[in-house]
């Protein structure tokens, strides 16, 4: 590929007209070329200037499409490539992924991952009656439903969103006292004394709401069961994201999607619409409730959770935090009007959310956020065997066929529009796509590790005969064979050292960072056995210490592994 | 005695990108190399090559980054090798792979923050690195008790090795008050009190704290200035909300503030010597802040918190400590005594230099961990 200068950011908001510099039209063009279309026409239709992004809309021989330049990092955005791919082989109203002509889901080039679709013909569903907002509820908890059990390809930053609720809450906590400083500095502005008035109350919603998420609340318990339990949360689901097509409600712009509380998404919109109409309605809370419910049923700790997350002084705060920047303009008679139009809002909000039965115990005088409480982050624990097993598995296998979609709850009173069964799909998929991970990923990590000439390693301690020496021959000699073949199936029957030499030499030292997700627990084992040693011994070396004998024997292993081909 | 340093996988040594924990090990190094048959592993980079000899000292480099290639390329390395001690600095998730690694090495751990705290460890892999570990030396009596408090076990093997600071790069000399003078021209602080922050603008520092702190102050003292050293405050694009309120509370000052942008670590010890009052407004528990020594070490009287180890290089002669951190008004009136009190503030510097050339020099921190080393 010859070279591409770097996609950067060209400008902080979109203008009447949205523009991309001249390189990125090139970059775009050069991308088109890549797939197996004749664009006849080409259209800008929106832009990031400040992040880096856009869309355009593509006539071609194929039809109309959309390209689509994604903003994030390409670690960043295989994670929404894979889960594109993934809901659609689950079978969501999701635009799928057209392959290039190398058989990619993507094509990288400027440093960002690039995306074709079909263009979809969408029409927003109607915003001035509960109806269309019930369809946008039932459309997201399918979407919901069809992310479960995501696990995003290998080299992709996983984006999750489920361990950050501490951190959201105190956050938004912490930031009210700056507003009251902000509005105590700037003293002399329209609007600083109702903000002053008005801080003490959302201030102490925040610090109710982060004190019940750790004490009194079903949280840590729901996150336990995992991020591919929950599947993704799309983050910025709205009338524009959702939108009415073929076949019933469909759902664009995934690239921001993250592990996360199926219930965020659903809060954000029902609080956004509330907040849009000046009123917290029961009615329509309780009809989008309803729709969801249809699609997706919320259990009752996550519906606790999910009034939780309701109490979190959400539109206040995301009104208000703009203030920090240029108060000295931010807080005029407008931002005075907004602030008397939020606190009017307010009561009925609270009355709605007593309606819904929410349950809030008081912190105590001397309540303190507890620091280790809201730096929760991602476990760093090593995945565990089944894990790394799907891991192990190609992602992009074809879909197997599909499961009958799951009945919705008889209880719910939601029936959502019937689909016309011949539009479901505006291009079935007519091939497996591939996706050339192990070609692809180098390019795109950061980390480039280096694999030392000098490997014939001692593997660990844990065995009690030397480990190194019988394995080592038939490993790099079926070793040599393979180069960059794509990656295989797992065939049950098939030894693990096989399992290891037929992986690209890529692909091992892409491992080395994390062995474990190339080889579980139970394959390294099965490895020791392979090498002659009793299944006892093999089991006690893996046990020892935690995950590290497995991740070290494996470490070992690649290395052995590596010896005679992929050095550079 | 052959001795391995091993240091973290975020930056390399010597500190060719800065790191405290890279400084404070190339404050060491050329001395303890003196006594023993140095090497130091450290991750790779590409200003360095992947193995030299210098000063005495052998240099190792392997993939670092990402902890655990880091820890994969350490344990490869040591395969084959002999030390006879085997000394980890801050990373207590690598010493069970170290010692199934070189099963006959002393193992030594230094500590310079909270690395043992369970979001940080888990409780199986923490008592396996407590367990495996001769003696954990640790930068502050604080960051000692977070472990103990934690892991009871770790208590007779702890030992408080407070860091020191270059003694003659701080030195207050002529040549000092020159530099003084000119960079006082040069930033309109002529005839001002200067009272100074060095240090990242985050919350955890408490920059926000301290501007708040300058109303109360101004009526007494008009004739101060605060000057705000290393922070960011125009990066090229998004800054910070945390820097924005920063910015909008500085915008209202009643007294100038003045800030530097970053200044390299070779030039920081110049705005020392520019300062009248030092302040470290930190609300978190930090280990021991350095600054807090570059302070001595140029004779400035100190405010500083009463949160991790900070108060324990005050004696009371040197700075005054406040109790509670997060009041504008405790540090407004702690400044404010030494602003008043020209004598205070020189007896103060003064004392604060005699601490640091009798505690806080390297000579001393190589003596420390010498004596760990022999036992």
């Amino acid at each position: 590929m010859e070279e591409m200068p770097l996609i950067q950011p060209w400008g902080d908001v979109e203008g009447p007209v949205p523009e991309v510099p001249t390189y990125l039209d090139e970059i775009a063009r050069h991308v088109m070329q890549r797939y197996d279309m004749q664009v006849n026409e080409i259209q800008l239709i929106t832009t990031k200037p400040d992040k880096g992004g856009a869309i355009w809309y593509i006539a071609t021989d194929k039809g109309p499409r959309s390209l689509k330049c994604l903003h994030r990092t390409p670690p960043r955005s295989l994670f929404s490539v894979g889960a594109q791919e993934y809901v659609v082989s689950k079978g969501a109203r999701v635009p799928a992924l057209i392959p290039n002509q190398d058989g990619l889901l993507y094509t990288e080039a400027g440093g960002k991952l690039w995306i074709v679709t079909d263009w979809i013909s969408l029409t927003p569903a109607s915003k001035a009656d509960l109806t269309g907002a019930q369809t946008l509820c039932y459309g997201l908890g399918e979407f919901h439903r069809h992310t479960q059990g995501y696990v995003p390809p290998q080299g992709a930053i996983v984006a999750s969103r489920l361990y950050g609720y501490p951190k959201q809450y105190y956050k938004i906590w912490n930031k009210m006292s700056w507003f009251r400083h902000i509005a105590q500095a700037y003293h002399d502005m329209p609007a600083s004394a109702r903000l002053l008035a008005m801080i003490d109350r959302y201030e102490q919603q925040a610090l109710t709401a982060l004190y019940n998420l750790e004490y009194h609340s079903p949280y840590l318990s729901l996150i336990a069961r995992g991020e591919e339990t929950w599947g993704l949360v799309h983050q910025d689901y709205g009338w524009s994201n959702g939108q009415e097509g073929p076949g019933g409600l469909w759902i664009i712009d995934l690239d921001g999607v993250a592990y996360d509380l199926p219930i965020r998404d659903l809060r954000k919109l029902i609080s956004g619409t509330m907040d849009d109409m000046g009123f917290w309605d029961v009615t329509w809370m309780k009809g989008m409730i309803d729709a969801y419910q249809a699609a997706n049923p919320i259990e009752p700790e996550l519906f606790q959770m999910m009034l939780l997350d309701f109490a979190v002084p959400n539109e206040f705060y995301k009104n208000v935090k703009e203030v920090v920047f240029e108060p000295h303009i931010f807080m005029d008679e407008q931002f005075d009007a907004l602030l008397q139009k939020i606190d009017q809002t307010e009561d009925s909000k609270w009355a709605a959310l007593q309606e819904f039965g929410i349950r809030l115990q008081n912190p105590p005088a001397d309540y303190r956020p507890n620091p280790l409480f809201v730096e929760l982050r991602r476990p760093t624990t090593p995945l565990q065997a089944e894990d790394a097993a799907k891991l192990q598995a190609n992602w992009y296998l074809p879909p197997e066929p599909q499961a009958a979609p799951l009945p919705s709850s008889p209880a719910t009173v939601y029936e959502p529009k019937p689909v016309p069964a011949e539009a479901v799909h505006t291009a079935p998929l007519k091939e497996t796509p591939k996706v050339a991970l192990q070609e692809n990923l180098q390019e795109m990590q950061t980390i480039q590790p280096k694999v030392k000439k000098q490997t014939s390693k001692q593997p660990l301690k844990p065995a009690t005969k030397p480990v190194a020496k019988s394995p080592a021959k038939p490993v790099s000699k079926a070793a040599t064979k393979a180069t960059a073949a794509p990656v295989q199936p797992v065939q049950p029957v098939q030894p693990v050292s096989q399992k290891l030499a037929d992986l690209t030499a890529n692909q091992l030292i892409q491992g080395i960072a994390s062995p474990e997700k190339l080889l579980s627990k139970e394959d390294t084992k099965q490895l020791l056995v392979e090498m002659g040693i009793s299944p006892e011994v093999a089991e006690r070396a893996i046990s020892k210490q935690n995950s590290l004998a497995s991740t070290m024997i494996s470490f070992s292993l690649l290395m052995q592994t590596l010896q005679g081909k992929g050095k550079k | 005695m052959k001795v391995l340093l091993i240091v973290t996988e975020k930056l390399p040594v010597p500190p060719v990108r800065g790191g405290a924990i890279q400084t404070y090990i190339a404050g060491i190094a050329p001395q303890l190399a003196r006594h023993h048959d140095l090497t130091i592993l450290g991750r790779t980079d590409p200003l360095l090559p992947d193995h030299e000899v210098a000063d005495g000292i052998t240099f190792d480099r392997v993939p670092g980054g990402h902890f655990e290639l880091y820890r994969q390329g350490v344990v490869s390395y040591l395969d084959g090798k002999q030390f006879d001690l085997i000394h980890i600095f801050n990373r207590p998730l690598m010493v069970s792979a170290v010692r199934q690694a070189a099963p006959n090495a002393r193992l030594i751990l230094s500590m310079h923050n909270d690395m043992f705290l369970p979001n940080k460890i888990t409780a199986e892999e923490a008592k396996l690195a407590i367990a495996d570990a001769e003696r954990i030396v640790t930068v502050s009596d604080y960051v000692g008790r977070t472990i103990s408090n934690l892991y009871p076990e770790a208590a007779p093997k702890l030992k408080t090795i407070y860091s020191g600071v270059d003694l003659n790069r701080y030195l207050l000399s002529t040549e000092a008050q020159r530099v003084r003078q000119e960079l006082r021209d040069l930033h309109g602080l002529n005839g001002k009190k200067v009272i100074l922050f060095v240090g990242r603008l985050s919350p955890k520092k408490g920059a926000d704290i301290l501007l708040r702190s300058l109303p109360q102050l101004a009526d007494k003292h008009p004739d101060a200035a605060l000057v705000m050293v290393g922070s960011r405050w125009y990066s090229d694009d998004n800054i910070s909300d945390y820097v924005a309120y920063v910015r909008a509370l500085a915008a209202r000052s009643p007294i100038p503030v003045v800030t530097t942008g970053f200044v390299d670590a070779a030039e920081v010890h110049k705005w020392f010597w520019a300062g009248d009052v030092f302040v470290c407004p930190s609300q978190w528990q930090e280990p021991l802040a350095r600054v807090h020594y570059e302070a001595m070490a140029a004779e400035l009287p100190i405010v500083t918190t009463r949160r991790g180890g900070n108060p324990e290089v005050i004696d009371g002669q040197n700075g005054i400590v406040i109790d509670n951190p997060e009041d504008p008004a405790s540090f407004a009136a702690a400044i404010s005594d030494l602003l008043h009190n020209a004598t205070k503030r020189r007896d103060f510097g003064k004392h604060g230099r005699v601490l640091a050339e009798r505690n806080y020099g390297w000579e001393r921190v190589i003596r420390e961990i010498l004596e760990v080393w022999s036992g």
